[in-house]
This record gives structure tokens, sequence and C-alpha cells, in this order.
């Protein structure tokens, strides 16, 4: 059980940490669900920049 | 989804307060205040300004949205050396060790992330960058923690059922989450629908774990038992030691050369007048 436990969080550690190494760019990237933000429409540009929001 | 997920934070923020586990975990109770709290201001700022007269309150949602954006980030890494204390606990000296090396790779991690921002165009338009910077590099931070943890449970003697283990493993799956749909999503733009539907099931079975770790009974810890000899023990031991506080003198370099060398041949000079004047007596 403990090493079914062990190799699982490191396939998710080891996806992670490619996935991390493939998109650097913080351009490529979304508002993480981590955040109390999180399912709120997110204000990619600031007042008066000529765009309102995403929905992502 | 989103209302599946409020829920589920909703009750493990329940679970979490009633159990009393801010005791343990004050990082995480003000991480689940943050979360709790402004849902519903931001919610209330979302309806204002999107009412037809209500476009003049956007500046209002967007930084309040950034500030609680970079809040969490601060928050969640507070969170991170909780529970990587927490892991810890059994090895005060190695605890304390660690927590110093801890915050030098959270700098290390958000010098690199933040390294990529661009700074060519100072203004507003930088808050969502850096704020989105600094969840990144406390994501990288996350599944850091995650992989410390399943390669130090035999070692730290720490049970898979253990409370810290779970939050650490919730946390690293959402960052993981978070990383892999950004990889994919980047890739494969045509596919955002079903990737959307699989990263919020992502977050749904992170906080789903989270909140099954909260909901089960705690177990005690038991003591942790070792040998003697055993590695463990032994670094731990070290990291007591050099946590104390004894003051040493440590020797310094000289700095002129030439005025020592002049001190030491008038030194020696003098040394000699003096042991030719007793010879002579």
């Amino acid at each position: 059980m403990k090493l079914a436990f062990r190799v699982f969080v490191l396939s998710a550690v080891v996806a992670g940490a490619a996935a991390a190494s493939v998109s650097s760019s913080p351009k490529h990237t979304l508002s993480s669900h981590q955040s109390a933000t999180a399912g709120l429409p997110v204000p990619v540009c600031g007042p008066g920049m000529g765009c309102s929001s995403t929905t992502k | 989804m989103s209302v599946a997920e409020f829920a589920l934070w909703a009750t493990l923020s329940f679970l979490f307060w009633k159990k009393g586990l801010y005791k343990r975990f004050p990082a995480l109770n003000t991480y689940l205040l943050l979360r709790m709290g402004s849902m519903p201001i931001l919610l209330g700022l979302l309806y204002v300004y999107t009412q037809p007269w209500g476009h003049q309150y956007f500046p209002l949602y967007f930084y309040t949205y950034w500030a609680v954006y970079i809040a969490s980030g601060i928050t969640l890494f507070f969170v991170t050396l909780e529970i990587f204390r927490s892991v810890l606990s059994a090895f005060a000296g190695l605890m304390r060790l660690g927590t110093m090396v801890f915050r030098w790779v959270a700098l290390v991690s958000a010098v690199a992330s933040l390294g990529f921002v661009s700074y060519t165009h100072p203004g507003v338009s930088m808050i969502p960058e850096f704020a989105l910077a600094l969840m990144r590099s406390v994501s990288i931070l996350e599944l850091c923690l995650l992989a410390f943890i399943c390669l130090c449970m035999n070692a730290l003697q720490l049970s898979f059922k253990d409370l810290a283990v779970g939050f650490g493993l919730s946390l690293g799956l959402m960052s993981a989450n978070d990383l892999i749909f950004v990889a994919l999503e980047t890739a494969n733009p045509s596919l955002t629908a079903p990737l959307q539907f699989a990263y919020e099931s992502g977050i749904l079975i992170a906080v789903a774990t989270w909140l099954v770790y909260c909901a089960l009974p705690e177990r005690m810890r038991k003591p942790v038992i070792m040998p003697a000899n055993s590695t463990i023990y032994r670094w731990n031991e070290i990291a007591s030691a050099l946590g104390h506080g004894t003051k040493v003198a440590v020797q310094q370099p000289a700095n002129g050369f030439f005025l020592t060398d002049v001190e030491r041949v008038v030194e020696k000079v003098l040394t000699r007048n003096l042991q030719g004047n007793e010879s002579k007596s």
C-alpha cells in the first residue's frame, strides 16, 4: 500500500516537473485554482488598457 | 463544477475548524479564511462591474482580484513551510536546519520565476504577470515538498495516513494539475474543452483528498524510535549541535601585511635585546 502510494506520488511529481519545464514563461500560464480567486473571471488587462477579462 | 468546488472547500473549512486543526496549522487556517472570506466580496464586485452602469468599478475588481491572488500565493508559501515543519517535527535539529534551507530554496525559486516577468513596460499590466509568476514558484515549491515527503517517508517513519502527508499530497496534486494543464493547453489549443474538464476534475479530486484526510480520525503519532547509529539520528544530532549559540573567536586573515610584518620584526628585536641584556648582566 505504501509502495503504491509512493509510486503514485512520484508519478505526479515527475509529471508536474516535466510540465513546468515545458512552459516556463508566465505568459503560458493560467490563473491557478489554488488561489482564493478560483472560478472567477480573470481581469488580464489593467484599468484603461482596452480589454476586460477572460473566463479561464 | 465551480459550485461543487466551492462546496468542497466550504466543507473542508468547516471540518478543519470543527476539529481544531487551526491550532496545529495556523497558516492553513489563514488560507482557508482567505478563500472563504474573499469569495463573497469578489462575487459582489463582479456583479457590480458587469452591470451596464458598473464599468467604472472595473479597477476595483481588478485590484482586489490580484491582491487576493498575491495574498493566496504568499499564504500558500507559509502553508508549505508549515507542512514541511510538521513533517520534521520529530527531529528538532533537522527541522531548524531544514527550515533555513527551505527559505533559501524558496528565495531561489521566487527569483527564478520572477526573472521571467517582463519589466520593459512597468505599469499596471505587470501585476498579473507578477502574481502568476509568484504562484508558479509556490507551485514548484509544493511539488518539491511532495517529492521530499515521498522520498523521506521511510527515514522519517511517516505514515501515509499522517495529516501533514495528506495536506502535502493535496497541495502537490493541485500544483501538478495546474502545471500539466498549462503545458497540454499550450501544446494543443484545439483541445481546450476536454482539457478544461480534466483540469476541473483534477482539482476536485485534490480537494476531496484533502477533505478525506480532514474527515478521518487523526491517529496519534507514535514516538520515533531508531537505533543510535542510524544516519538520520546522527544528522539530527549534528543539526542540533549546530544550533547552539556558543561564541567562538574566528581568526581573520590579516589585512595590512606590511604593518603586521613590521610589528613582528619589532617584537623579535625587543625580545632579543631583552634576552641579550639579561645574559650580559
